[in-house]
């Protein structure tokens, strides 16, 4: 920024931290009322506590929930990601009619707010129960379904972008050497894209586990995931517990994201 | 019968020739270069070879067998491309070993293999480096080595000096061509760079608009090219519009008259072709053509002139031999001559 008044760097920098700030402040807001020692939420705290966390441990709805959350999303993932890799791949190498709307419509829910999908699903699931003569709605094999309809997208996508920019001269080059197709694949391309696999697991990962619109209603009576019991929980009682459980949630997600970094460059991929 | 052999070859892309009718033998233990201007099609005819373009018409042998058909998997041909496509994901020395591994040599052999070829390429100290730790040179030589490490009855090279510095590909032009000619590999290299298909190739196959203009060593092509393109494509040359009077004697279409190549037939329109370092500068009075120094720039071991005959130009080099040798200065009135076989007449295109 060489040669601009000092006035405009600063503004420059304020705009940035009040973007970061704007960003931020919800989940600061969760991390911070979770330690504040009162029921109701005042401003400033009587003292604090660790108290809801204790709270939030002992009740066995979100204990269970953060499992039943937990064992969805990896589910959903590992179904979905392999579907959405293969879609990205046929997308990219492919030479079909209509391969622009495929496109589209794979990356639809993206497009379509999370609560429209969820009743347009439960409507349709009934209606298949009707013409089936079998239960849809309420089981798991349904809501994996609808949750794997939330990681096509992403999958898609990030596989794509790490598509991109693959040289398909290295292909050529693997098969040159004897490699057939199958190989070429499992060898060569698979592992170059790695990066995009991976984020795309741990996006799909994440829209899973916080999803609340679509598990909402199509969830079996005794599979409550965890954005379902906080939102249950709520009906009853306002406590920092929410926040405590909220807090746990941010932080499992963050070191995730820590983890995954590690491996991949997430920055490399967007 | 060895080496390869290309029939007829033709390749469409969407009603659109870009190969046409390619008729191509590189014997074994032969490099054959084919070059041309960007466009012309040399890759997509290489691509044909190594089984990633599927020919519109025409048969590909190798070694007697028709390859046409076959998956490029299956061919024993051994690549290097322009931009290297080494796997990123791998080491130099894993690179090497993979075309080993998919022709199933038996594991215990592959390091001995492995070394051997990164050895002819002097990259064995590299062996477990990633690709992109490597500069552009050292890339080159492990595609190289890893298209060597498998022994192909063909190696099959697109452009692959084309993204080295000056300095560098000239020293890897000679190593490529010293290793080809120890090894005894049958080669055919795609460039649009003459210099660089007269270093390695023993033959060279011009190709202008998907088709051979003339196949020949790179002195037949030099000294006897069949027509303006390959004559203004390889080596610098004059091209002098006028006709040919038979009899060895040329009239320009500014009237002066010009010596050339007594076997020349009567032809009209022709163009005059004749290199500029054939030509020599004598003084004003000495028997030859009357001309005049239009321009003249110093090269440092050449002098090259733009020199006028009565409205035509032309460029002459003269070898700057001697040291203090002067420039001729502008105006000079100045008498040029050749031998009568190094003026060309051909037709005019
Ligand atoms: N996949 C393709 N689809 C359509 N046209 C192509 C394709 N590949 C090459 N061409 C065309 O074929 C011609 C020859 O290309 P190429 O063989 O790459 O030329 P060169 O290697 O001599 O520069 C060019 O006009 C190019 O545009
Ligand atoms: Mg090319």
């Amino acid at each position: 920024m060489t040669g601009f008044p000092a006035f405009t760097r600063v503004g420059y920098n304020l705009l940035i931290v009040m973007a970061y700030g704007l960003i931020m402040a919800p989940v600061l807001a969760v991390m911070v009322i979770s330690v504040f020692d009162a029921e109701i939420i005042s401003f400033p705290p009587h003292g604090l506590t660790l108290r809801w966390f204790v709270n939030a441990w002992q009740r066995p709805e979100f204990a269970d929930g953060l499992w039943v959350s937990f064992k969805l999303a990896v589910i959903s993932t590992a179904v979905g990601v392999p579907l959405g890799a293969m879609a990205a791949y046929a997308l990219n190498r492919g030479k079909f009619w209509g391969k622009g709307l495929i496109s589209s419509l794979l990356l639809g829910p993206l497009a379509v707010p999370a609560i429209i999908c969820g009743t347009a699903l439960y409507i349709f699931y009934i209606q298949a129960e009707n013409v089936l003569d079998r239960d849809i709605v309420g089981t798991t094999a349904g809501l994996v379904a609808a949750h794997v309809l939330l990681t096509i997208p992403w999958s898609v996508r990030l596989v794509s972008a790490s598509m991109e920019g693959l040289d398909q001269r290295i292909e050529e080059a693997a098969a040159n050497l004897g490699a057939s197709p199958m190989i070429v694949a499992w060898r060569i391309t698979i592992p170059m894209m790695r990066s995009g696999i991976v984020a795309a697991c741990m996006f799909s990962f994440i829209q899973s586990f916080e999803n609340l619109e679509l598990s909402l209603l199509l969830i079996a009576p005794g599979q409550i995931t965890l954005p379902v019991a906080m939102l249950n929980y709520l009906e009853f009682r306002i406590d920092p517990t929410l926040a405590a459980v909220g807090t746990i949630q941010i932080l499992f997600i963050g070191i995730l994201m820590l983890v995954t970094d590690r491996f991949v460059k997430l920055s490399r991929v967007f | 019968m060895q080496g390869l052999q290309i029939e007829n070859l033709e390749k469409n892309y969407n009603d659109v020739r870009v190969v046409h009718g390619l008729n191509l033998t590189v014997a074994e233990g032969e490099m054959v270069a084919l070059l041309g201007p960007s466009g012309c099609g040399k890759s997509t005819t290489l691509r044909m070879v190594a089984g990633f373009v599927e020919p519109s018409g025409g048969r590909i042998l190798l070694n007697g067998t028709d390859i046409s058909g076959m998956p490029a998997y299956k061919r024993d041909t051994g690549m290097v491309f322009q931009s290297y496509a080494l796997f990123p994901h791998m080491t130099v020395a894993a690179n090497v070993a993979f075309g080993l591994e998919m022709r199933r040599v038996p594991k215990s052999e592959r390091p001995a293999r492995v070394a051997a070829a990164l050895d002819m390429v002097r990259m064995s100290k590299l062996a477990d480096r990633m690709p992109r730790q490597l500069s552009g040179g050292q890339q080159q030589r492990v595609a190289l080595a890893r298209a060597l490490a498998v022994n192909p009855a063909l190696l099959l090279l697109d452009e692959p000096l084309s993204n080295l510095d000056a300095k560098l590909r000239g020293e890897v032009q000679h190593e490529i061509r010293t290793l080809q000619q120890r090894l005894g590999l049958t080669t055919l290299i795609v460039t649009h760079d003459q210099e660089e298909a007269l270093v390695m190739a023993d033959r060279l196959v011009i190709m202008e608009g998907g088709r051979i203009r003339q196949a020949g060593t790179p002195r037949e092509l030099y000294e006897e090219p069949s027509d303006i393109f390959v004559a203004g494509f390889v080596g610098r040359c004059n091209l002098i519009e006028g006709e040919s009077q038979g009899g060895g004697w040329f009239r320009t279409a500014n009237g002066a008259l010009l010596p050339c190549i007594d076997t020349a037939p009567a032809l009209k329109p022709a163009m005059l072709a004749v290199r500029p370092e054939h030509i020599n500068i004598d003084n004003e009075n000495a028997k030859g053509i009357p001309a005049r120094v239009a321009g003249a720039a110093y090269l440092g071991s050449q002098i090259e002139y733009r020199v006028d005959i009565s409205g035509t130009t032309l460029t002459v080099m003269r070898n700057n031999a001697t040291t203090g040798e002067q420039v001729l200065p502008v105006n000079t009135a100045i008498t040029l001559n050749w031998p009568t076989t190094a003026a060309r007449v051909l037709p005019r295109q």
